[in-house]
């Protein structure tokens, strides 16, 4: 990173503190401070939505998952149109007109405290974890990047974040978020542009197409029906579904930001927004991926990207055998590119074959020597072309929209575990009575205290191993169950208190049951959950009335 | 407690029913293309 990078991150965080805290006029109420006083247009709630899915996370992990399998993730995003046309029928009017400041709010009005506190408790538990991880991951990343510590970088990211929306509520968060997007997106389209030149240096696109369709990763759909399978057409249609269904309809850090819209047409359309944009941006972030495999065909890439253990490793018994291994790895890579440049595809395939059986290799030498079972460099792969290949100011461009993305996801979660914990448990359980202006002192303090957390959980999560499956696997423990307690209180007239909540624990259960005991792949999980819900959920409620 | 779900649709709200039909077909050609780029260059 060079000085004029460095100045470019320092100008982003700078103004996205000031302008954040700038946004906290209108704040003097619990309304204003979650809700942004109902006012929101469409495309700001629309971006927003969109900025917190696009995480750190997903700059850097899926970005790693585009250059090490190619476009086959983008399947797990199928079944988003479909969820949120669902949604902008069913629980966008629901929770507008119950004028509720949670989506678990609604849950008492239409079953019991009980249900509704139990669902706002797993969506704090798992939100918790979540928020830790997606700080984590960048945290990870820059810290090798920029040669900090990991408590240091986690305190670079939370403390401008905590800040601003602590004090600017859900309207820092939103607005902010429109910024992050922009940068985000613009520096994307930065990197496919400089990736697109370094290519078409040595072949054409038609020949890079060829390069990264020979190695399978251009294959994105997948039409096998094997449930142990994680990415396929079916699990991205039907688990999919399911799992955007529950994130968009029943989790508060989405939930909120459409109750923010100024009314339910605003809403919906911010909805729809993500069901038109959501796939395309994906393909362009797995396609970015794509894209640096390519280049690194023509490019020497490090044998592994993550340099975390180099001085371990050099300093090892077996430093003799890696450096082994690098030299073996050179030449494949010299017969690689020879056969890349003359199209010569059988000879392509089997030196590409021959550079990642180097590449494993050596990843289990590092895992060997280090005790680190969960090394990998598929998070490391992207930042280390931003750092060593982008022209200087798109570099500091692009590190700067990994913070921009870290904040963008962790804020809204922030804003949405304060609302909740206010909301549901505080205010609701504890001190019903008080005056606005303590509520609204409470939030600010609940939005610090989550902002704390999440950092312990930070620091603890930042050795996991591929982070945004980890990130997932929290989500689907909880997300189908609850989403099932949302179609018994949406979809049905029969069911009652009792029966959602014993279908909630039976859901819980049996989904446990599933993860740990049997192969079926993390996306089957949320339609498994919804349906043990649903299913006992009115089973009870036919019993409980008898 | 409420004994049933309100309404989904009430007077006054936008029928959005060409753009959820817009975003399925947006979909549905993108797969296809997906699935054209993956068989020409498997």
């Amino acid at each position: 990173m060079r000085s004029f990078d460095w100045a470019v991150v320092i100008v982003y965080l700078t103004y996205v503190v000031v302008d954040g805290l700038r946004r906290s006029k209108g704040n003097d109420k619990v309304e204003g401070y979650f809700l942004g006083n109902r006012s929101l247009p469409w495309w700001t709630v629309g971006l927003s939505v969109m900025a917190t899915q696009i995480s750190a996370i997903t700059l850097v992990g899926t970005t790693g998952q585009g250059y090490a399998t190619g476009l086959r993730f983008v399947q797990s995003y199928f079944g988003l149109p479909l969820a949120m046309i669902i949604l902008s029928l069913t629980v966008v009017p629901f929770f507008t007109r119950a004028r509720v400041f949670t989506a678990y709010e609604y849950l008492e009005q239409r079953f019991d405290v009980r249900t509704r506190t139990a669902t706002s408790f797993l969506f704090l538990v798992g939100r918790a974890l979540s928020l830790g991880v997606t700080m984590a991951a960048p945290a990870v990343v820059l810290s090798t990047i920029l040669d900090w510590s990991i408590p240091t970088t986690v305190l670079a990211l939370a403390v401008p974040m905590v800040l601003y929306t602590s004090i600017g509520g859900v309207q820092a968060v939103a607005w902010t978020d429109v910024k992050q997007m922009v940068i985000i997106v613009t520096s994307l389209f930065a990197a496919v542009g400089v990736l697109i030149y370094g290519i078409m240096h040595d072949v054409g696109m038609g020949q890079a197409m060829r390069i990264a369709g020979a190695t399978g990763r251009l294959t994105a759909i997948d039409l096998r029906f094997d449930p142990r399978e994680t990415y396929t057409l079916w699990s991205g249609l039907l688990g999919g579904l399911f799992l955007h269904l529950s994130y968009f309809g029943c989790d508060q850090s989405q939930v909120q930001r459409y109750l923010a819209a100024k009314s339910i047409d605003e809403g919906r359309h911010s909805l729809m927004m993500s069901a038109f944009v959501k796939i395309p941006l994906q393909l362009l972030v797995l396609g970015t991926g794509a894209l640096v495999f390519v280049f690194y065909v023509f490019v020497t890439p490090p044998m592994l990207f993550n340099h975390t253990h180099d001085a371990q490793i050099a300093s090892s018994a077996r430093a003799g055998e890696y450096a082994g291994l690098q030299q073996q790895f050179d030449e494949a890579f010299t017969a690689r590119r020879a056969a890349a440049t003359v199209d010569d595809e059988a000879g392509f395939v089997a030196a590409d074959r021959r550079v990642q059986s180097i590449r494993a290799q050596a990843m289990q030498l590092v895992k060997d020597t280090t005790g680190d079972a969960r090394y990998t460099d598929v998070n490391y792969v992207f930042p280390t072309f931003i750092t060593t290949m982008m022209p200087m100011g798109l570099a500091g461009l692009m590190i700067a929209a990994m913070f921009a993305a870290a904040m963008s996801a962790s804020s809204g979660e922030l804003s949405a575990l304060s609302s909740a914990t206010v909301i549901d448990f505080y205010r609701r359980l504890f001190v019903r009575n008080a005056t606005d202006a303590h509520y609204l002192r409470v939030s600010k303090i609940a939005t610090a205290g989550w902002g704390l957390f999440a950092c312990v959980v930070a620091l603890y999560a930042s050795n996991q191993g591929s982070l945004i499956e980890v990130v997932n696997r929290y989500g689907s423990f909880f997300y189908g169950s609850i989403l099932g307690v949302f179609i018994l209180a949406i979809m049905t007239k029969r069911a009652n208190g009792v029966g959602a909540f014993y279908g909630l624990v039976a859901g819980m259960v049996v989904v446990l049951t599933v993860a740990f005991t049997t192969p079926i792949a993390f996306l089957w999980h949320n339609l498994i959950g919804a349906a043990v819900v649903f299913v006992v959920g009115l089973t009870v409620s036919s019993l409980s009335r008898q | 407690m409420s004994p049933a779900p309100p309404p989904m649709h009430e007077p006054g709200d936008t029928p959005m029913t060409g753009r959820y039909i817009a975003a399925l077909l947006l979909e549905a050609v993108i797969i296809a293309l997906l699935y054209l780029v993956g068989w020409v260059y498997r």
